[in-house]
């Protein structure tokens, strides 16, 4: 297929999954009220997940239209690494997750103020003492408007109290 | 006459009021221009904060920061490619090219005084036409409602992207998760799986900032090692010139965002996107490409927006309803005061629409002062380095979600929302559709059912009432013209046409 896009990596397997949960969806939509009334709780839903549905077959439709680039698998490997999940993205994505988890044990200040180090250090490769400074003036900023600005209770630290 | 005056003048005189109005533009500014703050939650925060206050004090701040956040969505959206709300998706979508040359001080210059323009205009019709805009918003019905959000959500989803099945996806997913709850009319339990968190809904703000700043700070370290753009912030005021060759787009496009910010429910968001589509189909030959830095992809969305503003307060104040997501927090904030918004407002608190509209006109001039004046810096913003820049909007964007509840499983939904809006964008999906139909979604459910229980669950009567009234013939034709237009069957017709 001369001209035709071709396919990103992972884009096949993405597009089954959308068509996936679209039809399970649907299938909770409809558990909501069934097709008892044009006017149901449900009914909305169900037009919500048939648009769904309908949206994420003509997108599958369109992958599979697309040139597969039929690579060994560690040429594919080696692309989906490149353009869909580079290394940076999964390292910081993991960074991130462990930050959110533990906000709650290890408060708003401690739990930000690793993160900041540790983003900084990964993504800039700044020097440590200027991430640290930079790190802790910026959270005294954010803290010291959302605590005592705008009264808004930041997580203390489960653990620590 | 001299006493609609005396209220207007109120907040001006007294400089308490006048630093409020002041104060609470500034910092609507640079909460809508932060990524992972947001307007809705600045202002959820000041109704506990102003609870005991006097009304007016609590009014003027509330003004400002609206004013002042609507506009300042603009700035992440034109800089950083992260609508600060979703009325600023339009604007990122030529704000960030020129931003990537290496223009956005002009950017920004030209959408300040624009949303200044707009601004005005919308004030203007609170102050002389809220009476006839309110009689023409309750010619809409509940059917023309549910029309109007979905216009609204094709619109999103034909503008950018890769395609309008993708944009049909992700906004039919937005709408999906706006369904997830109780049912607002009979309490039946949606997508809730049992749990009573569930329950309460997935909250739309920690949504916004997920698929808004979060993924977009994942899609930003693809590009870590590209050295930040300079930008020019040398010329940052629009030449007179400028300003009057964009005035009739502005004026006209200020126009819409008046009528649709006048519509109970919809707000700054559909209006700015309708100014969009608008300038994209009436502007000939514009500066640039639309989508490549168009000048005109900035002045059209941005008059409308803020005059959305001016159009929201006109059915609150007169019918009591929301015109969008802040305007429902300020009747919250005018019932805690013991004020009832609606048709009696102007009968028996005539001062407090006055005032409304005097404040109004200062947080809009106030506007236009800061935001000239911050310029020079939010656009260095964009010169700061990627591996510092992140890590700080995700932070930001940590707090601003867990501002609004102070429950952490609303960070939790924020970083799933935005792992998954990055692997939507990685495939050429656009994710403001997402927003948007988490915002319509209960708006079109509503409307729809209400349409539909009124004709008794007839669906031949349902049909026939989209045919036979003129304004729902109207938004049915629009709608299916902007399928059809999108449609390859036009596509290769056009092609032929054009030779």
């Amino acid at each position: 297929m001369q001209g035709a896009a071709i396919r990103k990596p992972g884009e096949l397997g993405f597009a089954l999954l959308l068509c996936a949960f679209s039809l399970w969806l649907l299938t909770q939509a409809y558990s909501i009220s069934g097709f008892s009334s044009l006017s149901s709780a449900g009914f909305f839903p169900m037009a919500g997940a048939v648009a769904m549905s309908g949206a994420s077959l003509v997108i599958l439709a369109g992958v599979l239209r697309k040139q597969s680039v039929g690579s060994a698998p560690q040429v594919y490997l080696h692309r989906l690494f490149r353009e869909i999940l580079p290394p940076v993205v999964v390292i910081f994505s993991t960074i991130v997750i462990a930050y959110m988890l533990l906000l709650e044990p290890l408060g708003f200040l401690i739990s930000s103020f690793l993160f900041l180090l540790a983003s900084m250090l990964y993504l800039d490769r700044s020097k440590l003492l200027h991430a640290i400074i930079i790190s802790a003036l910026s959270l005294a900023a954010i803290y010291g408007v959302f605590e005592y600005v705008f009264s808004v209770l930041l997580p203390k630290g489960s653990l620590l109290q | 006459m001299t006493e609609a005056l005396s209220y207007f003048a109120m907040g001006w005189m007294d400089p308490y009021l006048l630093f409020l109005t002041a104060a609470g533009t500034f910092a609507g500014i640079y909460i809508g221009a932060i990524p992972g703050l947001s307007v809705t939650m600045a202002v959820s925060i000041l109704i506990s904060f102003t609870f005991k206050w006097d009304v007016n004090e609590a009014l003027a701040l509330i003004a400002g920061i609206y004013m002042g956040g609507v506009y300042g969505g603009s700035r992440s959206a034109i800089l950083l490619n992260i609508p600060g709300a979703p009325s600023a998706i339009a604007t990122a979508l030529d704000g960030y090219p020129l931003a990537k040359r290496g223009e956005a001080g002009a950017a920004i210059g030209l959408t300040t005084v624009v949303s200044f323009i707009g601004g005005m205009v919308g004030i203007l019709a609170l102050a002389i036409a809220a009476p006839a805009i309110s009689e023409f918003s309750l010619m809409f019905a509940p059917r023309d409602y549910m029309l109007l959000a979905v216009l609204g959500l094709l619109l999103v989803g034909s503008m950018s992207g890769d395609s309008l099945a993708k944009g049909v996806f992700s906004g039919a997913l937005g709408v999906m998760i706006g369904m997830v709850g109780l049912d607002p009319m009979t309490a039946e339990q949606r997508f809730t799986f049992g749990s009573v968190q569930l329950m309460g809904g997935i909250p739309y703000v920690a949504a916004m900032i997920g698929f808004f700043g979060v993924s977009e700070a994942l899609m930003q370290l693809h590009q870590l090692k590209v050295k930040p753009v300079k930008q020019n912030v040398t010329k940052i005021l629009p030449s007179l010139n400028l300003v009057l060759k964009f005035l009739p787009l502005s004026l006209r496009t200020s126009l819409i965002g008046v009528i649709i910010g006048g519509l109970p429910g919809t707000g700054g968001d559909i209006a700015a996107l309708m100014a969009y589509d608008h300038a994209k189909r009436t502007v000939k030959n514009p500066s640039r490409p639309f989508g490549q830095g168009a000048y005109e992809g900035l002045v059209a969305p941005e008059s409308a927006n803020n005059a959305a503003v001016g159009g929201a307060y006109i059915p609150m104040l007169t019918l009591g309803i929301p015109g969008d997501a802040v305007t429902a927090v300020i009747i919250g904030a005018l019932y805690i005061h013991g004020l009832k918004p609606g048709p009696m407002l102007m009968i028996e608190t005539p001062h407090l629409f006055w005032f409304t509209v005097g404040n109004l006109v200062l947080a809009n001039i106030f506007m236009l002062i800061f935001g000239l004046t911050g310029i020079k810096i939010f656009a260095k913003i964009v010169e700061c380095p990627k591996g510092i820049l992140i890590p700080l909007i995700l932070v930001l964007s940590a707090v601003g979600t867990y501002a609004i509840q102070n429950n952490p499983v609303d960070i939790y939904w924020m970083l799933g929302f935005g792992i998954f809006g990055y692997f939507l964008k990685v495939y050429g999906f656009e994710v403001g559709p997402v927003i948007l139909g988490v915002i319509l979604g209960p708006l079109m459910d509503v409307s729809y059912r209400r349409a539909m229980i009124s004709v008794q669950d007839s669906a031949s009567a349902f049909a026939w009432d989209l045919v036979s009234n003129p304004l729902t013939l109207v938004l049915v034709l629009s709608i299916v013209a902007l399928l059809l237009g999108q449609s390859p069957l036009w596509r290769s017709l056009r092609q032929r046409i054009r030779g």
